[in-house]
């Protein structure tokens, strides 16, 4: 019966019943049953209908939205509607007038979700309450919150008379520099939100509104705390169940919040989204396009977004074809120099703010911003990451292969290609066939060779190239760069390949050419993770770059600093090593003064020295990368922060006594490059400061131990500006420095931190504090305050309280706290059914220590040692005796109570 | 989880009644969801299955990010049991009609609303889906994940691992297959 689905379904490709019926004629001749089943279906198919096509059950797309009936004219407690502004996925904005107790022009926006008004009500009052807080420019402020007469939640917002965000941007033709003034403005009032507790969630170009005031344009981020008000019911059902409206624009969602695990969003899924808003000012589109997620379920967004790697916005412009003039000239820019504009620092940028792994973005939207500040002020940004083999992974991606730039400069930056340029400039030389190439070239450019295959690709290139070998394995390696961009990593292999064996076939002619394509081949390999094939194409290339005579060092260079990279991942560091000692010699020689490169250089060497156990080694090469970088960027931040990891990377070396100044000077110099620039303090700093503390409380000594409570303070404030209250981020940091006080016996500043920790984790997690995650750390603090008799009231008053928080059913430490705090009722009762219960020899010897002390608190000196003696049977039972925490309250009760006596 | 984990580790390594395992899971769990959900909130409230196969996944999975291939099973086992349930529920409304004297609260049918614009019997989709799956097991899984879970034609060609072209034509030949069989053969 295979047959008749074949047969079904071509028959259906037919589009009228005669033609059908003539097809079936020929393929079902001497066969009628099969021909009369193919019949059958076909007129079930036409009789279906809409047969199956609803699900059994609503599906997410047909959540129920009731219509609104309010409208203008419609009262609505104090206001008026006037006029309907537009229409959303959540609900409808109305321009609507105040009456009491100011006449004045608000914003409503009814919301329309088919949901528990009263609980979505009061969800708006306590967003509200953080909205009071709110006040900053370019944030549009929630006024009132309430309910319509037909019981629709509806919110008022002050009205904002402008234009969307990208509207303003395109009518006015604002340049790239001017956009990205905007976009910073955005950022620091994100920033002032998350600040305030608040994450937007829905940020997207028409959530900004831009509005003229004294003639400077001044972006209006609305809707804040809109999208948790009307999903906020922490049950992840309310969100699957909104899913619908939500989804409403995938397009700015950062994977995390797309897999709908309300826990796990945090502040930095606005960092993501803000990414997303700075690639469509860029480019006038999106990084994922916005039709091809309105196609897809919601299983293929999430898998889209949590896998698919967004273009740079310069490769995605080039792919506009007949929209990049318009977009360019929205721009003030030529079609051609809007991809040289954005490509480099804008690209990472924007890559950075939309890395999946959201511990790799920009940690806060004030990070984002800085950066975008850097790259106008022409300063080196931060979005390039350091490591080698970070930047070897994406560097496939970008262009490179200087060789050939120097001959055709100005068709490679039309390009955006170098590397195929120079075969094709001079394939281009021969007029006579001019034109055709040039209508060859254009099709390569504009992509239009994507489907076809690699040898259908070489038949079209030699139409147009006839028997120059050469220009034909040009274009391949143009296409397969092409293929690169777009992340089609086995097709551009295919192509390059395909190129490869051409330029085989010529000999000697080809060598240089064979060199770049096996240096390109093997970065395909390595990104696709096939290391070992990696490898060997890298080592043809150098081999073939060192036989080519006229080779420039900078071809072998960088292709052994790929190399060594690759050997860093393979854990090969001895060979990686060695190949970075012949990058640098390289280096050094044929570019003198690059020091940020030649710094580079030696951090991966020094990396690479680590790896393979040579930390003194490393250590050194480390010092001289930061002479390089110092050299480079004299007092800028990139030199702050080289200057702290270094610091940090030497204080936790092993053998690095706390007295080494190399560590400590080094931390200071990053730390007074930063107090330079307080604008740009974030996690770096926030990081240095740590380890600065660190080292001066490890030190000791009073003047030491002043100046690390002082840096201590100023590290609580940063940590809350930049992470916000209540994130998780904060309370990881937090715990990581309660674990250091406690260890450094500092157990009164350790247990306000920790009982702080809890709550931010059960705010942060809507879970109720026993629910949350809390560390060995503070679960012990307790219990090891406890077991202090030093310690002040307060400190014992702290515990306590965070004893309540974490383990309420702790009876044992309750009931030790309570003696320190002289409690001794409250110990008695705490205490009372274990010791005098059933089984009275299973109290453990702790409790009954405990009990004895408490009684002769309370005068009864003969019952305290009935007690004591029958703690001291259980110990000789069950060996207690050795356990020191245990002996400790033993000798301490024996102190107590005989001491008492005597 | 314990147990689901276990089951998608058989189902992996290749454990075909590790199917029928989990699907059983599934099911308890879904209905355990779905009575859950009633006690809880106003009784009028209707669930989504697709909603109610997330959360039934995020509660399987713990919050522990399982592999594409696992979500995949679940899936697939999610749809079986989304079938079963409603098939039963119709089952028991036929008994019902032919004279079932108490009346209970019928908790499956307030919480997983009928279709609206086209009625189908579901006991005759129920058997001509057996009749399709002894032909072809694949396609009769393609219609429970697009009908009984409410997944989006791309969605369940994922979850089967076959192209959205494929699925497209699996999709058309299934419809005509079933909508032929439960018309009835005049």
């Amino acid at each position: 019966m295979a047959d008749v689905e074949a047969l079904f379904t071509a028959a259906l490709r037919f589009e009228t019943a005669a033609q059908r019926s003539a097809f079936l004629e020929r393929a079902c001749a001497g066969a009628p049953e099969v021909r009369r089943r193919i019949e059958d279906l076909l007129s079930a198919h036409s009789q279906a209908g809409g047969f199956l096509e609803d699900s059994a059950v609503p599906s997410t797309a047909q959540a129920e939205v009731e219509e609104i009936s309010e409208g203008p004219g419609t009262q609505i407690g104090n206001y008026v509607l006037r006029e309907r502004l537009g229409e959303g996925g959540f609900g409808v904005v109305y321009l609507a007038e105040q009456t009491e107790p100011v006449r004045r022009e608000v914003a409503i926006k009814i919301i329309k979700l088919g949901m528990d008004t009263k609980q979505v009500v009061a969800r708006f009052q306590a967003e509200r309450q953080a909205q009071a807080l709110t006040d900053h420019p370019n944030i549009a402020k929630v006024l009132h919150a309430g309910a319509t007469a037909t019981g629709r939640p509806y919110y008022v917002m002050e009205l904002v008379r402008g234009l969307p965000l990208l509207a303003y941007c395109d009518r006015h033709r604002l340049t790239i520099a001017e956009r990205l003034a905007l976009f910073v403005d955005i950022c620091h009032a994100v920033q002032h939100a998350h600040h305030k507790g608040l994450i937007h969630r829905d940020l997207k170009p028409s959530n900004v509104l831009v509005a003229i005031q004294e003639g400077h344009p001044v972006p209006k981020v609305i809707d804040f705390g809109v999208v948790k008000a009307t999903t906020g019911r922490l049950t992840t059902m309310t969100l699957h169940t909104e899913l619908g409206q939500l989804i409403g624009t995938p397009v700015y969602m950062s994977p995390e919040q797309a897999e709908l695990s309300e826990l796990d969003v945090d502040t930095r899924t606005d960092v993501y989204s803000l990414g997303a808003l700075l690639f469509e000012l860029l480019t006038g589109t999106t990084p994922f396009e916005a039709s091809r997620l309105r196609e897809c379920g919601l299983v293929e967004i999430q898998r889209i977004l949590r896998e698919e790697d967004p273009p740079h916005p310069s490769a995605r412009v080039q792919r506009l074809e007949a929209e990049l003039s318009e977009v360019a000239q929205a721009r003030k820019l030529d079609p051609g120099a809007l991809a040289a504009r954005l490509r480099g620092d804008l690209d990472w940028i924007v890559g950075k703010a939309l890395e999946k792994d959201r511990t790799r973005r920009y940690e806060t939207p004030d990070a984002l911003a800085a950066d975008v500040l850097r790259h106008s002020r022409g300063q080196p940004v931060l979005a390039r990451p350091p490591s080698a083999l970070y930047v070897f992974g994406k560097f496939v991606r970008r262009h490179r292969l200087p060789v050939f730039a120097a001959t055709c400069v100005t068709l490679a930056l039309l390009l955006g290609a170098t590397f195929a340029a120079w075969a094709l400039v001079r394939a281009l030389d021969a007029r006579d066939e001019a034109r055709a190439r040039s209508a060859f070239l254009e099709e390569l450019l504009a992509f239009r060779t994507a489907d076809l295959t690699s040898r259908e690709f070489i038949e079209r290139a030699r139409e147009v190239y006839g028997a120059d070998h050469s220009a034909v394995a040009a274009a391949l390696a143009l296409a397969a760069e092409r293929f690169e961009e777009t992340g089609e990593l086995g097709r551009a292999e295919e192509h390059l390949t395909a190129a490869l064996e051409l330029w085989s076939a010529q000999g000697s002619a080809g060598g240089l050419n064979l060199a770049h394509a096996q240096r390109r081949l093997g970065g395909l390999a390595h990104l696709q993770g096939r290391t070992s094939e990696a490898e060997e194409h890298l080592r043809r290339a150098i081999a073939l770059g060192e036989r080519a005579t006229t080779t420039p060092t900078r071809f072998l260079t960088d292709a052994r600093a790929e190399l060594a990279a690759l050997l860093m991942r393979r854990a090969e560091y001895e060979g990686a090593v060695n190949e970075l000692e012949r990058v640098l010699a390289g280096r050094t020689a044929a570019t003198p003064g690059a020091h940020a490169l030649l710094g580079r250089t030696l951090e991966d060497l020094a990396d690479a020295l680590e790896a393979d156990g040579r930390a003194a080694q490393a250590a050194e090469r480390r010092q001289e990368a930061l002479r390089e970088f110092g050299l480079a960027w004299p007092e800028s931040v990139m030199l702050a922060d080289r200057s702290l990891q270094m610091g940090a990377a030497l204080s936790q070396l092993p053998g690095f006594t706390r007295g080494d100044a190399s560590a400590e000077e080094l931390l200071r110099t990053g730390i007074r490059i930063y107090r330079g620039n307080p604008e740009l303090q974030g996690v770096q700093y926030l990081a240095g400061l740590s380890e600065l503390i660190e080292l001066l409380e490890s030190r000791g000594g009073g003047a030491a131990q002043r100046e690390a409570d002082a840096l201590h303070a100023e590290w609580l404030v940063l940590l809350r500006r930049l992470h916000g209250p209540d994130s998780l981020e904060r309370a990881r940091l937090l715990e990581q420095r309660v674990e250091r006080l406690a260890s450094r016996g500092r157990v009164a500043e350790a247990a306000r931190l920790g009982k702080e920790v809890v709550e931010i984790q059960a705010r942060a997690s809507g879970r109720p504090v026993e629910a949350t995650e809390v560390g060995p750390e503070i679960l012990t603090l307790p219990g090891r305050i406890a077991e202090r008799e030093d310690a002040d009231p307060e400190t014992y008053e702290l515990a306590r309280k965070l004893l309540d928080l974490i383990l309420p059913g702790d009876t044992l430490t309750a009931a030790f706290l309570a003696l320190r705090m002289r409690d001794f009722e409250h110990t008695e009762r705490l205490l009372e059914p274990a010791v005098q219960g059933v089984r009275p020899e299973q109290a453990g010897a702790r409790k009954l220590l405990l009990f004895a002390m408490a009684q002769t608190g309370l005068g009864r000196r003969e019952l305290a040692r009935v007690y004591l003696n029958r703690a001291r049977e259980e110990l000789q039972r069950h060996g207690g005796i050795g356990d020191p925490a245990v002996m400790a309250l033993l000798r301490e009760a024996e102190a107590v109570i005989e001491g008492e006596e005597r | 989880m314990q147990d689901v984990t276990r089951i998608l580790e058989a189902l992996d390594a290749g454990d075909g009644a590790a199917a029928d395992r989990l699907m059983e899971v599934v099911y308890g769990e879904l209905r355990g969801l779905a009575r859950a959900k009633l006690a809880r909130e106003r009784p009028d409230l209707t669930l989504q299955a697709t909603a109610l196969v997330h959360e039934a996944w995020l509660r399987l999975s713990e919050g522990n990010s399982q592999s594409w291939e696992n979500r995949r099973h679940f899936f697939a086992a999610a749809a079986g049991a989304m079938r079963r349930i409603l098939v039963e529920r119709a089952r028991r409304r036929m008994r019902h009609k032919h004279g079932g004297t108490h009346r209970r609260i019928d908790f499956e049918a307030l919480v997983l609303s009928t279709p609206g614009k086209t009625s189908v019997d579901l006991l005759a989709l129920d058997e001509a889906l057996a009749k399709l799956a002894s032909d072809d097991e694949r396609k009769a899984r393609l219609v429970e994940l697009r009908y009984f879970t409410g997944l989006s034609i791309p969605e369940a060609a994922e979850v089967l691992g076959i192209s959205k072209a494929t699925a497209d034509r699996w999709w058309a030949y299934a419809r005509a297959f079933l909508f032929h069989e439960v018309s009835g053969d005049e």
